[in-house]
Order: structure tokens, then C-alpha cells, then sequence
């Protein structure tokens, strides 16, 4: 995945309109950024780079970008 | 952990839920979040409607409403019970526990056996490992297991994290003795207890007894309103919990029975929300229509209640007059996680009743 499909996954998760989300983004910003849109983040990493998330790990999320560093299969 | 207990059937199971019916629709005010984000949850999640006792309706009046509704229907006669067991993880009273109040509400005889089992989520699939134990190893040939739940008295109405997916209900399953060795019930347990505080209420009990601190409000990093004396879930972490476990799990006991997981007919499983048992369904590669989602947008997650709740509604058409082989799959606080093997059916009773509320534990027939 490119940096443009990221976003296009992650708008997908929000249930918000194609192209709305930037890396610099602030996620308190968000009002969409919810519990549901973290959980199909988790179902997305799981499906698409088969990682597990941790629930800390999301809630020290700060930026859009900080979501886009994690979407990578593991080293 | 594996057992196998034979010459057990299930013989009927009745359960009842509130008649008052709470819709998501008109609850979405009370939480600290947009209207569009309550409803985009509710259409993934299936929150649309639950029932919820009124306050004077205690766990042992659901069940002991049902009880009489049985002896009106002759299904059983209450001066033959000889043992039953009652699993809830809400007590009428602290002492003495729910099957004595039962046992004065129903009067029983006083011959009887019966048993209180603390138990949250998989409680249906441990009563029915306890239950068909003791029948196994008794004189008698039939025992009662009880399952009932007030759940939702734990919630805040504010914490749009656990409200939404409570309900209320109770169920009888009746099980007997059988003389064929074929009836047969594979079980499957496994417990992280490392893992417990993903679902806990933290307060209340002997270790942060409930006390004017622990009863305040207060915003949670998800932006829920809530206080120690709730419940509360880590919804991710339960969540994938659920997605590594249970396939496995599954997996693990049609092996350890030596069944073939395509012979299986249904997939009954604890109801807590639509979309994680949609994953589920899609993980264990089963099509949805062999395992239900339903019962969470109807009724609520009403904890070891939803199992039985499940058959009465989604099998009540069929399992009168044909058997299935299942899987029942249960999972929760602790964390827990239970299965079993079944052939249900064919079942002499598979009734679905409404409680009047106001704690009544005698069935009325309605006027005609």
C-alpha cells in the first residue's frame, strides 16, 4: 500500500468522505477518529499486514501519520 | 481443558426476556458522542432494540416465572424436580444465594439438590458440563439448568461502550438421562485469567469494596462517562482475543471428538455484538446463515442467557421435530472461552416467553 491507499483505508474505517484525512492531521481533531473507527483499524491491520494491535498502542496514537507508520507488515 | 460426558440430552429449553422493550434510537441523547456516530455504531454493532427488567424484576423472578410457566404447560411438574442449578453473575442477595431465593419463589420440594454458580458469558456451555456431571453420577433423571441474567444492572446509561449491548433474560434447559451412548457432549475450556482486566466491573467486591469514590463519574480515555462500579470492557483487546481463540478452540474439539467441523449444523454462540460475530463466522469459514448474529439487535446480550436464547429463537421452527449437531462457542470476562459438541433435538419444548415485569414469578395466561 502507498501512502495514498493508507489514507484512502483509514477514511474508510472513519466512514468519512475520500481525500478529508491528512498525515498531519491531530486525531483529538477527528471527531470520527472513535472506538469503532480504532476497531476496524484493528480488523484492517489484522486482514491486510496480519499484525496484531494493542489497545495501548492506539490510544498513544497522536496523528494521522503516527496510524500511517504502523501500517506495514513487520519487520 | 477436554471432557466428554454420554448418555445426556438436552430435553427442552424455555427462556424469557422483559416484555419492556428499550430502543437504541431513543437512548443515542444519553451518550457523549455525535447522533451520526452513535448510529454509524449501532449499524456495524446491530444495536437496535433490548429488553431491560424494571427494578423490581430480580434474576430469580425471570426464572422462576419461567418455572411456573413450565408446570402450566406440564412441561415439568415442580413437586418432581429433584435438582437444578442456577448460573448468574448477578445475585438476588449477597447470602443466600439465587437457587434457595428459587427454591422459596418456586416451592420446591425440600428434597432437592441445587447450586449456585457464579459465571458470566460461557456460563450456558459450564452449567451443562456441572449440570450433566451430577445427573450422570445421581439416582434422579432429570436436573434443571437455570441461566439468568440482569446484566444491564451494571451498566451506566451514559457509557455508550457496554449500554447499547445489554439485556436481560433467563432460560430452563431441561436436561435427562438417556440410555443411548450416542448422546453425547464434548467439551472444550480455556481461561487467561492474566488477561481479566480487558472486561471487569473493578469495584464492588472484596478488593475495592463500593464506596462514594468509587461510585463517581468520571470520563474514560475513549471519552465514555463512567465510575468504578461498572463494567467495563476494553473493546479492542476483547475483540482480539475473541478472533485468535475461539477458531482454535473450535478446532481443537472437533478434533479432540473426532467430528468433522462440516458435519456440524449449527454454530450456536454467545451473542454480543453483530460484527464480531460476523468476523467470527467468516474466521471459523461458516456461512452466516449457519451461524445466527441476531440475537444482540433483539434482545441484547443478556451474558449466559444468550445461548439458549439463541436456539429458542432461531430453531424454535425446527428442533420440535428434527435434531442438529451444534457447536455452541461461548466467550468473555476472565477472559473465558468454552465449546461444546451437541446433537440437539429433537426437543419436547422450545418456547420463547415475555415477563410482565413488577417481579412476578407466576405465569398468567393471557385472556382469549
Amino acid at each position: 500500500m502507498n501512502t495514498h491507499e493508507k489514507l484512502a483505508a483509514l477514511e474508510e474505517c472513519m466512514d468519512i468522505e475520500p481525500g478529508s484525512l491528512q498525515p498531519d492531521m491531530k486525531l483529538e481533531d477527528i471527531e470520527e477518529w472513535d472506538s469503532l473507527a480504532a476497531l476496524s483499524y484493528v480488523v484492517l491491520m489484522g486482514d491486510e499486514f496480519k499484525k496484531t494491535v494493542r489497545a495501548t498502542q492506539i490510544r498513544d496514537f497522536k496523528t494521522v501519520q503516527d496510524i500511517l507508520d504502523t501500517m506495514k507488515p513487520d519487520e | 481443558m477436554n471432557a466428554t460426558i454420554s448418555g445426556i440430552k438436552i430435553r427442552g429449553i424455555c427462556a424469557a426476556v422483559p416484555s419492556a422493550i428499550y430502543k437504541f434510537e431513543d437512548e443515542l441523547k444519553n451518550f457523549p458522542f455525535s447522533e451520526k456516530s452513535s448510529r454509524r455504531l449501532a449499524r456495524v454493532m446491530g444495536f437496535n432494540e433490548h429488553r431491560i427488567t424494571d427494578k423490581g424484576t430480580t434474576p430469580c423472578d425471570l426464572a422462576s416465572y419461567i418455572i411456573d410457566y413450565m408446570e402450566y404447560k406440564r412441561y415439568i411438574s415442580k413437586k418432581c424436580v429433584k435438582a437444578y442449578i442456577v448460573v448468574a453473575q448477578m445475585a438476588d442477595h449477597p447470602v443466600p444465594g439465587n437457587s434457595k431465593v428459587i427454591h422459596g419463589q418456586c416451592l420446591f420440594q425440600h428434597d432437592v439438590f441445587c447450586l449456585d454458580i457464579y459465571e458470566n458469558c460461557i456460563g450456558f456451555i459450564t452449567g451443562l458440563y456441572i449440570a450433566s456431571g451430577i445427573l450422570k453420577n445421581s439416582s434422579f433423571d432429570e436436573i434443571l439448568l437455570i441461566t439468568t441474567d440482569a446484566g444491564s444492572c451494571y451498566a451506566n446509561k451514559s457509557d455508550r461502550n457496554i449500554y447499547p449491548l445489554c439485556g436481560d433474560a433467563a432460560a430452563v434447559t431441561v436436561l435427562k438421562k438417556t440410555d443411548n451412548q450416542d448422546d453425547i457432549l464434548h467439551f472444550a475450556f480455556k481461561f487467561q485469567g492474566e488477561n481479566r482486566d480487558a472486561l471487569i466491573t473493578p469495584a464492588g467486591g472484596m478488593r475495592l469494596p463500593h464506596s462514594a469514590e468509587t461510585a463517581k463519574i468520571f470520563k474514560d480515555k475513549m471519552g465514555n462517562f463512567r465510575c468504578l462500579d461498572n463494567l467495563h470492557m476494553d473493546g479492542t483487546a476483547v475483540f482480539q482475543f475473541v478472533m485468535k481463540e475461539v477458531p482454535p478452540l473450535i478446532d481443537e474439539l472437533c478434533n479432540y471428538a473426532q467430528i468433522d467441523k462440516k458435519s456440524i449444523d449449527y454454530y450456536l454462540s454467545h451473542q454480543p455484538n453483530r460484527f464480531m460475530l460476523q468476523k467470527l463466522s467468516q474466521l471459523i469459514n461458516v456461512p452466516q446463515e449457519k451461524f445466527f448474529n441476531n440475537i444482540v439487535e433483539h434482545f441484547g446480550n443478556s451474558s449466559c442467557v444468550t445461548i439458549p436464547l439463541n436456539i429458542v429463537y432461531n430453531l424454535n421452527n425446527i428442533i420440535k421435530e428434527d435434531s442438529f449437531s451444534v457447536c455452541y462457542s461461548a466467550f468473555g470476562a476472565g477472559l473465558s472461552l468454552a465449546s461444546c459438541l451437541d446433537t440437539l433435538g429433537p426437543l419436547d419444548f422450545c418456547d420463547l416467553i415475555e415477563h410482565p415485569g413488577n417481579g412476578s414469578t407466576i405465569y398468567k395466561p393471557k385472556e382469549v
